[in-house]
């Protein structure tokens, strides 16, 4: 079982081989054994849900999968770097998440929503490139952020909708990815 | 006799449903279309379960939290935020979930 198949399921939460394969370029053919192997091992299962078919992790996996990124973090040596850089990632979150709540409220901080969400990525890159140097699975998200907002004028669904890479459905990911590398729980 | 816990009403409406109490993956398989959603908190994996759910109750989190933002996706209401809310809730018992006031009143089983 390698790290980046785990973990794809752990990012995604719920997803078919397809996309589990996707998420780091891997192939799918080489995913779908490994994943047939962690449903073996117990790691993860196959289910559907409200005619969703995918896979998820279980408690076993999830814990196998902090196993493997606490190993990949020794490794790098990046636990500083990626402390520091959940601290600051937490300082822009709650703005982020502020912004998607007055989108979706209609609030009169509509219009200042948009510009902490821009300001947000801003934020985002130089963290994302400071990670990337010691853990290169980090990369992407800036990219993927960039395009959710791109496609914002077509309708706010691009910014919280969860039926597509929208922008709170990626910093939702990004989120849980720092703190799975750390292995920390949510607040 | 009922029981009333309060948290932060994240997401608006008023439902009733069964409570499901889901301590994590492994048990996402008993839940069902029409059950509320009861847990500490929640993460990417869960979000599928939003989709079924008549409504969300949180130990953690707030008004401006991510699970929020999933609930008001969803168009469900969402109650987080409430302390002990695994401990209080008995899992089958019938839940009336008002978002709006934040308030989750269980029907006591007799």
């Amino acid at each position: 079982m390698t790290l980046l198949t785990l973990h794809a399921v752990r990012l995604l939460g719920f997803a078919d081989t397809e996309a589990v394969a996707a998420r780091f370029a891997q192939s799918r053919a080489v995913v779908e054994s490994e994943l047939i192997d962690a449903g073996v091992d117990g790691f993860v299962s196959y289910s559907t849900f409200a005619g969703t078919s995918g896979w998820s992790l279980s408690s076993l996996g999830r814990a196998e999968n902090e196993r493997l990124l606490a190993h990949e973090l020794h490794l790098a040596e990046a636990r500083g770097t990626v402390v520091a850089v959940h601290e600051e990632f937490a300082e822009f979150n709650t703005g982020v998440v502020g912004a998607c709540s007055a989108i979706q409220l209609q609030s009169p901080a509509t219009e200042d929503a948009m510009d902490v969400l821009i300001g947000a990525l801003a934020a985002w890159r130089p963290m994302e490139e400071q990670l990337t140097v010691l853990l290169p699975r980090f990369d992407g998200y800036a990219e993927r952020l960039l395009r959710a907002l791109r496609h914002a004028p077509e309708g706010t669904a691009w910014l919280t909708a969860t039926d597509r890479d929208s922008f709170h459905r990626i910093w939702f990911e990004l989120h849980e990815d720092l703190i799975a590398t750390l292995g920390i729980q949510r607040a | 006799m009922t029981t009333i816990l309060t948290g932060v009403g994240a997401s608006t409406g008023i439902v009733q449903g069964p409570a499901r109490l889901v301590h994590g993956p492994d048990e996402f398989s008993r839940f069902q279309s029409g059950d509320v959603l009861v847990c500490r908190t929640t993460d990417p994996a869960w979000t599928p379960l939003f989709g079924m759910a008549s409504a969300v109750v949180t130990q953690t989190g707030g008004m401006l939290s991510h699970a929020a933002i999933v609930a008001r996706e969803y168009g469900i209401p969402a109650v987080l935020g409430v302390r002990d809310a695994l401990e209080m809730l008995v899992d089958g018992t019938h839940l009336t979930v008002d978002g709006a006031q934040g308030t989750v009143t269980a029907a006591d089983r007799e």
